[in-house]
């Protein structure tokens, strides 16, 4: 049942030859999955989820793992992010909060963003799936409904629960993504698409590059607070970052995570905010922002508290970057 | 939970209704256990259970650490601290005037033997500074406390009959190198047993450890042992090595006996040398008796076997919890509390475990910190989730939340020992007993925190937060960090209970001692005469077997699990 499945791995050693394998597995109509730190995508193979014919490797490609302030590898691991003191602070913390350092060592900054959502209907063993009928998000050709919200199996409400996303987001990071077709790049918080099996953006035979950070981004100064019921191993419950340059309303960006299938910026409850920001608006802010999410029953923590604790965590994260905490 | 004018307590009435999934299994004594192990270490005026366990359509469970006891311990412990708070008097006063002395009798009729309760609860008050700090800190930080007790092996055995067969058999064998080979059937899981016996062996025998040979878990030569359960195995196991290795020192004495023509009672057996008590220079070497002693006979060879002396009443439920001795933990649980996200920390524990006498103080005080965590688990984070579809919703170790380093707390270890006279070199259990008081001394640690009692385990940061939200909406709908703090201010029952303490606490001096060795039963704190039967000294006094229709009447929730059973049973139509 815990066993790995037999998959055919790939070592490219180039984007170039990575880009022409994913290619060519494209024209022959083979599946495969790539993989960078693979300590999301493994152990969603021992349990038989979505396993693909090929898995293509970046392990091998050099360069991927540059560590700066502007910029961050896909293949950049948490574990020296986390170490690093080039990097902002506020990534280097979100960073230390995933998993355990175990897990760190080896997982990658591409390999967070890109994290698999999950639901208690899903990341179960085979035999636990097969015993409810499966789900949507994994129907096995069997037209499953969601086990969550049943009665509609269009919608897949898995909930994305990657650490790093909302702090990338709120000090502006811009994704860079290849493929077959070559490079572009977006704004992180475009790059994530409803629901919880499109995930985001990324077409078929695409991958992660890195990620780049705007000049004048050491000047933000950022916070990111995590929901969790153990300091370690534990995905966030809930989770919300928030960054500015001191003094600038204008500059203030919030970002939360582990709500529901893909993170969130909340531009529209800063915008409307009417007298700039400040320590007196905090509680509405966190208000605002706590009502504007809709998780759903499918992670430990039942949702009604998920969500009432948005206001909490937004509280402490813009008390934090007040310097008031 | 009642009590007295004068802070007796004057009955417990618990009421256990257990989900045991599909399948029998251990489900009887759990039931009972769930009774009977809530009852001591205090004196009590009466004591009524109904307990059932129910088939659920889920999996099949059977014992945990602390099998039964720890959920009714938890309810009762809390009960305690909630009664203390009506009575404005401090819950460890409460408790130290209440306790059941050594060489007494619960109302359970299991017999104590030795009591290191009270010791555990001066010395955990001590070491957590808990006079400064109970209902005196800020809002969020709170400390508890939590009692227990738990048999040192189980009295009656699982598999035959206790009054023929011993509990644990033991064989030894010295050949003409001195090394002495001990066969045991008692399988050694990690917790130390075969160190255990290695240890006392070499005690009696006065030999170096080294010498001692433990062969255990060999099907092909050891005896048969009954397993590692019911924290008996030091217990029964090391008592029955004793024995061997006293039969087997009886033959080295002799033969000695015959080398230096000095009797044995003054005789002396010392690290490897027998010698004349009043003149150490005479003497023989241990190698020297001992090839005398197999002169003609070869190889020395004995058994040796524990048997737990009879006990019990004859009541329903008498038979269930005895055991020729009990441990007794008092544990000290200091938490923080996030009032506004309602996660729960547990930062410090004072534990005291009283285990007779520690034959491996480094085991001991693992059993202690390994307790704190697995009963931490319990108490704040692990839950079998079963979703509508009756599925287990978190069947691996990232959804079921066993803390991890981060949430152990420091844990300060106190050993008590009160030397068993019918332990091994005095030794009770230390395996179980330990688990019981972490829960209710957090759970009372919480509601010192916060003002906020919770009944529902595990304290999950949801259910506490809900809690928390519900009493500030009752407040008024004040904010969670304007919640006021309990305070505590003494009444004049305090006093009643400090004096009773300190008298009491020269009763038990006397009687560990064995200065008073007149009989104490449960009831002698309310007036009555340990010699005659309480049939003879209170009208109506019976100890029920089955239900009276006046019980049937109010029945509990275990009461009606039952009677549908019952009528199940019997094809009535409800």
């Amino acid at each position: 049942m815990m066993l790995m499945p037999p998959f055919n791995l790939h070592h490219p050693t180039s984007v170039e030859e990575a880009c022409e394998l994913a290619a060519s597995f494209l024209a022959d109509g083979e599946s495969f999955d790539w993989v960078a730190g693979g300590t999301d995508l493994l152990p969603n193979y021992k349990w038989h989820i979505n396993v693909k014919t090929h898995v293509i490797s970046l392990a091998k490609i050099p360069g991927l793992d540059t560590i700066s302030m502007h910029e961050i590898g896909a293949m950049a691991r948490l574990g020296a992010i986390t170490s690093s003191s080039d990097v902002h602070p506020l990534i280097a913390s979100a960073a230390s909060k995933v998993a355990s350092s175990l897990i760190r060592n080896n997982a990658t900054l591409g390999g967070n963003i890109c994290l698999d959502t999950r639901c208690f209907w899903f990341n179960q063993s085979e035999d636990w799936r097969r015993s409810i009928d499966w789900c949507h998000k994994e129907d096995c050709g069997t037209g499953s409904d969601c086990r969550v919200i049943p009665n509609q199996n269009t919608l897949c409400v898995a909930t994305y629960q990657g650490d790093l996303a909302p702090s990338l987001m709120v000090l502006g990071g811009t994704i860079h993504i290849i493929g077959p077709n070559g490079p572009r790049s977006l704004l992180v918080e475009d790059f994530f698409q409803l629901d919880g099996i499109t995930r985001n953006v990324l077409e078929h035979g695409e991958f992660v590059l890195k990620v780049t950070f705007p000049e004048g981004v050491e000047n933000r100064t950022g916070s990111y607070k995590k929901l969790r019921v153990r300091e370690s191993w534990d995905f966030p419950e809930a989770g919300v970052a928030s960054s500015w340059i001191e003094g600038d309303s204008a500059s203030l960006r919030i970002a939360s995570t582990a709500l529901e299938s893909i993170p969130r910026s909340h531009q529209e409850q800063i915008e409307a905010l009417e007298n700039g920001f400040s320590a007196e608006q905090i509680p509405a802010l966190s208000e605002a922002i706590m009502k504007s999410i809709k998780p759903v029953n499918n992670t430990a923590l039942p949702p009604r508290y998920r969500k009432s604790m948005v206001r909490v965590l937004a509280k402490r994260s813009l008390r934090a970057i007040l310097g008031d905490e | 939970m009642t009590a007295d004018e004068e802070a007796r307590i004057s009955g417990f009435d618990i009421d256990a209704l257990i989900d045991g999934g599909g399948f029998a299994s251990f489900g009887h004594v759990t039931s009972y256990y769930n009774g009977v192990l809530a009852t001591a270490p205090y004196e009590l005026g009466s004591f009524h259970y109904t307990g059932a366990r129910v088939w659920t359509n889920k999996p099949a469970s059977g014992a945990m650490r602390g099998h039964g006891a720890v959920n009714t311990r938890c309810a009762v412990e809390v009960g305690l601290d909630e009664m203390a708070e009506q009575m404005q008097v401090d819950p460890i006063d409460l408790r130290l005037a209440n306790l059941l002395p050594p060489h007494s009798r619960t109302i359970s009729g299991f017999r104590i033997t030795s009591n290191g309760m009270r010791e555990a609860l001066e010395r955990v008050r001590e070491g957590s500074e808990w006079n400064s700090k109970f209902r005196q800190m800020p809002l969020g930080k709170g400390i508890g406390i939590g009692c227990g007790f738990f048999i040192s092996g189980s009295g009656l055995p699982i598999h035959w009959d206790p009054n023929r067969f011993p509990h644990a058999t033991v064989h030894m064998q010295i050949d003409m190198d001195g090394g002495v080979t001990v066969h045991t059937g008692a399988a050694d899981i990690g917790q130390g047993s075969t160190t255990a016996v290695a240890q006392v062996v070499s005690e009696v025998l006065a030999l170096p450890i080294e010498m001692i040979h433990v062969r255990s878990h060999e099907s092909d030569t050891s005896p048969v042992d009954l397993g590692s359960y019911s924290s008996r195995v030091t217990f029964m196991n090391a008592n029955a090595a004793i024995r061997a290795a006293l039969d087997i020192r009886e033959k080295l004495l002799n033969a000695a006996w015959e080398m230096l023509g000095y009797h044995p009672d003054v005789l002396v057996l010392n690290d490897r040398r027998i010698y004349y008590k009043h003149d150490p220079a005479v003497g023989v070497s241990y190698l020297e008796a001992l090839h005398k002693a197999q002169e003609d006979k070869g190889s020395l060879i004995s058994s040796g076997a524990y048997r737990s002396p009879p006990m019990g009443g004859v009541h329903k439920g008498a038979a269930a919890g005895l055991a020729p001795a009990y441990s007794f933990s008092a544990y000290v649980a200091e938490v923080d509390v996030d009032v506004e996200t309602g996660l729960v920390s547990c930062t410090n524990v004072w534990a005291a475990h009283d285990c007779g006498k520690a034959l491996n103080p480094l085991a001991v005080e693992g059993q202690i910190i390994g307790s704190c965590h697995m009963g931490l688990g319990q108490v704040l984070s692990e839950k079998m989730v079963y979703g509508r579809t009756g599925h287990l919703q978190n069947p691996n170790l990232l959804e079921y939340k066993i803390p991890s380093i981060h949430e152990m707390p420091h844990v300060t270890p106190i050993i008590v020992e009160s030397s068993d006279p019918e332990g091994p070199f005095g030794a009770k259990e230390a395996g179980e007993g330990p688990l019981l008081p972490i829960l209710p001394a957090v759970v009372n640690a919480v509601y010192d925190a916060i003002g906020v009692r919770i009944r529902d385990l595990p304290l999950t940061p949801d259910v506490v937060w809900k809690a928390i939200a519900a009493k500030c909406k009752e407040l008024d709908g004040i904010d969670e960090t304007d919640l006021p703090s309990p305070r505590l201010v003494h009444s004049p029952l305090q006093a009643t209970l400090v004096a009773r303490g300190e008298e009491h606490k020269e009763r038990d001096r006397k009687r560990q001692r064995s200065e008073d060795t007149s009989a104490y039963v449960n009831g002698v704190l309310f007036g009555f005469d340990p010699d005659r039967p309480l049939e003879d000294q209170v009208e109506g006094w019976k100890s029920a077997v089955e239900p009276v229709p006046e019980q049937l009447a109010e029945l509990g929730l275990a009461g009606k699990a039952w009677l549908k059973k019952e009528q199940r049973q019997m094809g009535g139509d409800q």
